[in-house]
Protein backbone atom coordinates (compact mmCIF):
# COMPACT_ATOMS: atom_id res chain seq x y z
CA UNK A 1 0.00 0.00 0.00
CA UNK A 2 1.31 3.46 -0.89
CA UNK A 3 1.16 5.78 2.13
CA UNK A 4 0.48 9.47 1.47
CA UNK A 5 2.99 11.27 3.66
CA UNK A 6 3.36 15.04 3.69
CA UNK A 7 6.50 17.11 4.15
CA UNK A 8 6.45 20.80 4.91
CA UNK A 9 7.85 23.69 6.87
CA UNK A 10 7.24 25.72 9.97
CA UNK A 11 5.94 29.11 8.82
CA UNK A 12 8.15 32.03 9.77
CA UNK A 13 7.47 35.53 8.47
CA UNK A 14 11.14 35.80 7.43
CA UNK A 15 10.53 32.91 5.01
CA UNK A 16 7.06 33.96 3.84
CA UNK A 17 7.95 35.19 0.36
CA UNK A 18 9.99 32.10 -0.48
CA UNK A 19 7.36 29.78 0.98
CA UNK A 20 4.68 31.34 -1.22
CA UNK A 21 6.95 31.03 -4.26
CA UNK A 22 7.55 27.33 -3.57
CA UNK A 23 4.16 26.14 -2.34
CA UNK A 24 4.27 23.41 -4.99
CA UNK A 25 7.15 21.79 -3.03
CA UNK A 26 5.54 22.19 0.38
CA UNK A 27 2.77 19.84 1.54
CA UNK A 28 2.10 21.39 4.93
CA UNK A 29 2.72 24.56 6.92
CA UNK A 30 2.84 24.85 10.69
CA UNK A 31 2.08 28.25 12.21
CA UNK A 32 2.95 29.28 15.78
CA UNK A 33 -0.44 30.06 17.30
CA UNK A 34 0.65 32.66 19.85
CA UNK A 35 2.19 34.87 17.14
CA UNK A 36 -1.26 35.18 15.55
CA UNK A 37 -3.31 35.92 18.68
CA UNK A 38 -3.30 39.68 18.32
CA UNK A 39 -3.18 40.10 14.56
CA UNK A 40 -5.52 42.11 12.35
CA UNK A 41 -8.64 40.72 10.70
CA UNK A 42 -6.84 41.07 7.40
CA UNK A 43 -4.01 38.83 8.58
CA UNK A 44 -6.55 36.26 9.83
CA UNK A 45 -8.22 36.28 6.42
CA UNK A 46 -4.83 35.71 4.80
CA UNK A 47 -4.16 32.77 7.13
CA UNK A 48 -7.60 31.36 6.33
CA UNK A 49 -6.83 31.67 2.60
CA UNK A 50 -3.40 30.09 3.09
CA UNK A 51 -5.01 27.14 4.89
CA UNK A 52 -7.22 26.61 1.82
CA UNK A 53 -4.13 26.41 -0.43
CA UNK A 54 -2.06 24.04 1.69
CA UNK A 55 -2.84 22.07 4.88
CA UNK A 56 -1.98 24.23 7.89
CA UNK A 57 -1.58 23.34 11.56
CA UNK A 58 -1.58 25.78 14.46
CA UNK A 59 1.17 25.05 16.96
CA UNK A 60 0.78 26.25 20.55
CA UNK A 61 3.78 26.90 22.75
CA UNK A 62 2.31 28.41 25.91
CA UNK A 63 -0.68 26.44 27.18
CA UNK A 64 1.41 24.31 29.54
CA UNK A 65 -0.95 21.35 29.29
CA UNK A 66 1.22 18.93 31.23
CA UNK A 67 0.87 20.35 34.71
CA UNK A 68 -0.89 19.43 37.93
CA UNK A 69 -2.42 22.92 37.80
CA UNK A 70 -5.18 24.16 35.52
CA UNK A 71 -4.45 25.82 32.20
CA UNK A 72 -5.47 29.42 31.57
CA UNK A 73 -9.03 29.79 30.25
CA UNK A 74 -8.02 33.07 28.62
CA UNK A 75 -5.27 31.41 26.58
CA UNK A 76 -7.60 28.60 25.59
CA UNK A 77 -10.24 31.05 24.40
CA UNK A 78 -7.71 32.97 22.31
CA UNK A 79 -6.52 29.76 20.73
CA UNK A 80 -10.12 28.69 20.12
CA UNK A 81 -10.85 32.00 18.33
CA UNK A 82 -7.77 31.54 16.15
CA UNK A 83 -8.68 27.94 15.30
CA UNK A 84 -12.19 29.09 14.46
CA UNK A 85 -10.83 31.84 12.17
CA UNK A 86 -8.15 29.86 10.34
CA UNK A 87 -9.83 26.43 10.30
CA UNK A 88 -6.55 24.51 10.28
CA UNK A 89 -6.04 20.85 9.49
CA UNK A 90 -5.24 20.32 13.19
CA UNK A 91 -3.58 22.00 16.16
CA UNK A 92 -0.76 20.88 18.40
CA UNK A 93 0.87 21.65 21.74
CA UNK A 94 3.73 20.38 23.86
CA UNK A 95 3.93 17.76 26.57
CA UNK A 96 5.29 20.41 28.89
CA UNK A 97 4.56 22.91 31.62
CA UNK A 98 5.59 26.53 31.19
CA UNK A 99 4.44 28.12 34.46
CA UNK A 100 3.53 27.24 38.02
CA UNK A 101 1.24 29.63 39.81
CA UNK A 102 2.55 33.08 38.99
CA UNK A 103 6.01 31.92 37.98
CA UNK A 104 6.55 32.00 34.22
CA UNK A 105 9.44 29.83 33.03
CA UNK A 106 9.31 31.40 29.59
CA UNK A 107 9.99 28.11 27.86
CA UNK A 108 8.93 24.46 27.76
CA UNK A 109 9.88 22.34 30.77
CA UNK A 110 9.26 18.78 31.87
CA UNK A 111 7.08 18.31 34.96
CA UNK A 112 7.52 15.16 37.09
CA UNK A 113 6.51 12.00 35.22
CA UNK A 114 4.14 11.13 38.02
CA UNK A 115 0.42 10.46 38.71
CA UNK A 116 -0.43 14.02 39.81
CA UNK A 117 1.02 15.43 36.57
CA UNK A 118 -0.76 12.79 34.50
CA UNK A 119 -4.09 13.58 36.16
CA UNK A 120 -3.59 17.30 35.56
CA UNK A 121 -2.51 16.76 31.95
CA UNK A 122 -5.57 14.63 31.16
CA UNK A 123 -7.85 17.19 32.79
CA UNK A 124 -6.21 20.05 30.87
CA UNK A 125 -6.26 18.25 27.52
CA UNK A 126 -9.92 17.41 27.95
CA UNK A 127 -10.69 21.04 28.81
CA UNK A 128 -8.78 22.13 25.70
CA UNK A 129 -10.81 19.72 23.60
CA UNK A 130 -14.05 21.12 25.04
CA UNK A 131 -13.10 24.73 24.34
CA UNK A 132 -11.32 24.31 20.99
CA UNK A 133 -13.44 21.50 19.63
CA UNK A 134 -10.67 19.02 18.84
CA UNK A 135 -7.78 17.29 20.54
CA UNK A 136 -4.25 18.59 20.00
CA UNK A 137 -1.42 16.52 18.64
CA UNK A 138 1.04 16.38 21.54
CA UNK A 139 4.76 16.93 21.15
CA UNK A 140 7.64 15.46 23.19
CA UNK A 141 10.12 18.05 24.45
CA UNK A 142 13.88 18.18 24.97
CA UNK A 143 14.93 18.25 28.60
CA UNK A 144 18.33 18.47 30.29
CA UNK A 145 17.08 17.12 33.59
CA UNK A 146 14.92 14.15 34.53
CA UNK A 147 12.25 15.87 36.59
CA UNK A 148 12.64 14.98 40.29
CA UNK A 149 9.61 13.19 41.70
CA UNK A 150 9.23 11.06 38.55
CA UNK A 151 8.09 7.47 38.95
CA UNK A 152 7.90 6.70 35.22
CA UNK A 153 10.28 7.12 32.31
CA UNK A 154 9.55 9.88 29.81
CA UNK A 155 8.32 7.29 27.28
CA UNK A 156 6.04 5.61 29.81
CA UNK A 157 4.63 8.98 30.79
CA UNK A 158 4.06 10.02 27.16
CA UNK A 159 2.31 6.71 26.50
CA UNK A 160 0.00 7.22 29.48
CA UNK A 161 -0.89 10.79 28.46
CA UNK A 162 -1.57 9.89 24.83
CA UNK A 163 -3.63 6.79 25.58
CA UNK A 164 -5.50 8.49 28.44
CA UNK A 165 -6.36 11.48 26.27
CA UNK A 166 -6.87 9.51 23.08
CA UNK A 167 -4.57 12.00 21.37
CA UNK A 168 -2.11 11.68 18.50
CA UNK A 169 1.57 12.42 18.86
CA UNK A 170 3.69 15.07 17.21
CA UNK A 171 7.06 13.37 17.48
CA UNK A 172 10.00 15.76 17.52
CA UNK A 173 12.88 13.58 16.38
CA UNK A 174 15.57 16.06 17.33
CA UNK A 175 14.14 16.36 20.85
CA UNK A 176 14.17 12.58 21.04
CA UNK A 177 17.74 12.48 19.73
CA UNK A 178 18.90 15.18 22.16
CA UNK A 179 17.33 13.41 25.14
CA UNK A 180 18.89 10.11 24.05
CA UNK A 181 22.34 11.73 23.74
CA UNK A 182 22.06 13.66 27.00
CA UNK A 183 20.84 10.72 29.06
CA UNK A 184 23.09 8.07 27.52
CA UNK A 185 20.33 6.16 25.72
CA UNK A 186 20.38 4.62 22.26
CA UNK A 187 18.21 6.85 20.01
CA UNK A 188 16.63 3.92 18.16
CA UNK A 189 15.75 2.20 21.45
CA UNK A 190 14.19 5.41 22.70
CA UNK A 191 12.19 5.63 19.47
CA UNK A 192 11.01 2.05 19.97
CA UNK A 193 9.84 2.79 23.50
CA UNK A 194 7.33 5.39 22.27
CA UNK A 195 3.77 4.61 21.12
CA UNK A 196 4.65 4.90 17.43
CA UNK A 197 1.15 3.89 16.35
CA UNK A 198 -0.02 7.27 17.69
CA UNK A 199 2.45 9.40 15.73
CA UNK A 200 0.66 11.62 13.23
CA UNK A 201 3.23 14.38 12.73
CA UNK A 202 6.99 14.75 13.02
CA UNK A 203 9.31 17.68 13.68
CA UNK A 204 12.83 17.78 12.27
CA UNK A 205 15.25 20.39 13.54
CA UNK A 206 18.81 20.84 14.70
CA UNK A 207 20.93 21.88 17.64
CA UNK A 208 24.47 22.31 18.89
CA UNK A 209 26.80 20.71 21.43
CA UNK A 210 28.05 22.39 24.60
CA UNK A 211 30.15 21.22 27.53
CA UNK A 212 28.67 21.52 31.03
CA UNK A 213 30.59 22.39 34.22
CA UNK A 214 31.31 18.69 34.81
CA UNK A 215 32.90 18.37 31.37
CA UNK A 216 29.99 16.43 29.84
CA UNK A 217 28.94 17.13 26.26
CA UNK A 218 25.28 18.19 26.01
CA UNK A 219 23.17 18.50 22.88
CA UNK A 220 21.01 21.62 22.95
CA UNK A 221 17.93 21.77 20.74
CA UNK A 222 18.06 25.27 19.23
CA UNK A 223 16.26 25.19 15.85
CA UNK A 224 18.99 27.31 14.28
CA UNK A 225 21.07 24.48 12.86
CA UNK A 226 20.34 21.92 10.16
CA UNK A 227 18.87 18.58 11.25
CA UNK A 228 21.79 16.16 11.78
CA UNK A 229 21.99 12.91 9.78
CA UNK A 230 20.77 10.91 12.84
CA UNK A 231 17.42 12.69 12.67
CA UNK A 232 16.86 11.57 9.07
CA UNK A 233 17.90 8.03 10.05
CA UNK A 234 15.31 8.09 12.83
CA UNK A 235 12.70 9.29 10.33
CA UNK A 236 13.58 6.41 8.02
CA UNK A 237 13.09 3.92 10.86
CA UNK A 238 9.85 5.60 11.91
CA UNK A 239 8.52 5.35 8.33
CA UNK A 240 9.42 1.66 8.40
CA UNK A 241 7.76 0.97 11.76
CA UNK A 242 4.68 3.23 11.63
CA UNK A 243 2.31 2.38 8.78
CA UNK A 244 0.06 5.44 9.12
CA UNK A 245 0.56 8.60 7.00
CA UNK A 246 2.98 11.09 8.56
CA UNK A 247 3.14 14.86 8.29
CA UNK A 248 6.78 15.90 8.59
CA UNK A 249 7.65 19.52 9.39
CA UNK A 250 11.11 21.11 9.18
CA UNK A 251 11.48 23.63 12.01
CA UNK A 252 13.88 26.55 11.73
CA UNK A 253 13.80 29.56 14.04
CA UNK A 254 16.77 31.63 12.91
CA UNK A 255 20.16 31.75 11.14
CA UNK A 256 18.11 30.98 8.05
CA UNK A 257 20.04 29.38 5.23
CA UNK A 258 19.24 29.99 1.57
CA UNK A 259 15.75 28.73 0.87
CA UNK A 260 17.29 26.18 -1.49
CA UNK A 261 18.88 24.55 1.57
CA UNK A 262 15.48 24.26 3.27
CA UNK A 263 14.04 22.75 0.09
CA UNK A 264 16.92 20.30 0.15
CA UNK A 265 16.02 19.35 3.72
CA UNK A 266 12.44 18.74 2.58
CA UNK A 267 13.82 16.52 -0.19
CA UNK A 268 16.00 14.62 2.32
CA UNK A 269 12.97 14.04 4.53
CA UNK A 270 10.99 12.73 1.54
CA UNK A 271 13.89 10.43 0.67
CA UNK A 272 14.09 9.09 4.25
CA UNK A 273 10.34 8.44 4.25
CA UNK A 274 10.58 6.71 0.89
CA UNK A 275 13.35 4.39 2.07
CA UNK A 276 11.45 3.45 5.23
CA UNK A 277 8.19 2.91 3.33
CA UNK A 278 9.95 0.79 0.67
CA UNK A 279 11.51 -1.43 3.34
CA UNK A 280 8.12 -1.89 4.93
CA UNK A 281 6.48 -2.74 1.56
CA UNK A 282 9.16 -5.34 0.87
CA UNK A 283 8.43 -7.07 4.14
CA UNK A 284 4.66 -6.87 3.60
CA UNK A 285 5.05 -8.36 0.10
CA UNK A 286 7.20 -11.18 1.48
CA UNK A 287 4.53 -11.93 4.08
CA UNK A 288 1.81 -12.03 1.38
CA UNK A 289 3.96 -14.32 -0.81
CA UNK B 1 -6.56 22.55 41.19
CA UNK B 2 -3.53 23.69 43.16
CA UNK B 3 -0.14 23.21 41.58
CA UNK B 4 2.11 20.49 42.95
CA UNK B 5 4.87 22.11 45.07
CA UNK B 6 7.53 20.23 43.07
CA UNK B 7 6.36 22.03 39.93
CA UNK B 8 6.56 25.35 41.76
CA UNK B 9 10.11 24.58 42.85
CA UNK B 10 11.15 23.54 39.35
CA UNK B 11 9.53 26.63 37.82
CA UNK B 12 11.45 28.88 40.23
CA UNK B 13 14.72 27.17 39.40
CA UNK B 14 14.13 27.18 35.63
CA UNK B 15 13.03 30.82 35.69
CA UNK B 16 16.13 32.18 37.40
CA UNK B 17 19.79 31.15 37.65
CA UNK B 18 20.08 33.10 40.92
CA UNK B 19 17.34 30.89 42.38
CA UNK B 20 19.46 27.88 41.41
CA UNK B 21 22.37 29.29 43.43
CA UNK B 22 20.09 29.87 46.44
CA UNK B 23 18.70 26.35 46.09
CA UNK B 24 22.15 24.75 45.92
CA UNK B 25 23.26 26.60 49.07
CA UNK B 26 20.58 24.87 51.19
CA UNK B 27 18.33 22.48 49.30
CA UNK B 28 16.27 21.35 52.30
CA UNK B 29 15.47 24.87 53.46
CA UNK B 30 14.58 25.91 49.91
CA UNK B 31 12.35 22.86 49.51
CA UNK B 32 10.66 23.58 52.82
CA UNK B 33 9.89 27.12 51.69
CA UNK B 34 8.24 25.69 48.56
CA UNK B 35 6.08 23.36 50.68
CA UNK B 36 7.56 20.08 49.45
CA UNK B 37 6.57 16.90 51.25
CA UNK B 38 9.27 14.80 52.97
CA UNK B 39 9.45 12.29 50.10
CA UNK B 40 9.81 15.12 47.60
CA UNK B 41 12.64 16.65 49.62
CA UNK B 42 14.54 13.38 49.29
CA UNK B 43 14.05 13.58 45.52
CA UNK B 44 15.45 17.08 45.19
CA UNK B 45 18.54 16.20 47.21
CA UNK B 46 19.49 13.95 44.31
CA UNK B 47 19.29 16.59 41.57
CA UNK B 48 22.63 16.79 39.78
CA UNK B 49 23.92 20.32 40.36
CA UNK B 50 25.79 20.60 37.05
CA UNK B 51 22.72 19.52 35.08
CA UNK B 52 20.51 21.93 36.96
CA UNK B 53 22.85 24.88 36.39
CA UNK B 54 23.19 23.96 32.75
CA UNK B 55 19.41 23.65 32.34
CA UNK B 56 18.80 27.01 34.01
CA UNK B 57 21.37 28.70 31.75
CA UNK B 58 19.80 27.06 28.72
CA UNK B 59 16.35 28.39 29.71
CA UNK B 60 17.84 31.84 30.22
CA UNK B 61 19.36 31.84 26.73
CA UNK B 62 16.15 30.56 25.14
CA UNK B 63 14.18 33.32 26.82
CA UNK B 64 16.77 35.84 25.65
CA UNK B 65 16.75 34.69 22.05
CA UNK B 66 12.94 34.77 21.95
CA UNK B 67 12.76 38.35 23.19
CA UNK B 68 15.07 39.64 20.42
Amino acid sequence: MIVKDRVGLAWRDELAAQIMLHLDCIDHLEIIAEREWSVSGRRLEALYDLARQVPVSLHGVSLGLVSSGNISEGRLERLARLVDSVKPDHWSEHLAFVRAGRIEIGHLAAAPYAPQTLAGALRNIERAREVIGSLPQLENIATLLTPPGSCWTESEFIGKVLSGAGAAMLLDLHNLYANACNFGQAPFELLDSLPLERVASVHLSGGHWEIDSDGRARLIDDHIHDPPPAVYELLEVLAFKAPQPLTVIIERDGHYPDFAALLEQIAKARAALAVGRARRRQIELRQVA
Amino acid sequence: MSVDPMEVLLAQLFASSSEVERFLQDREKYAGNCGLRAAQVTEILEIDAASLKFAARSFERKRGSRSK
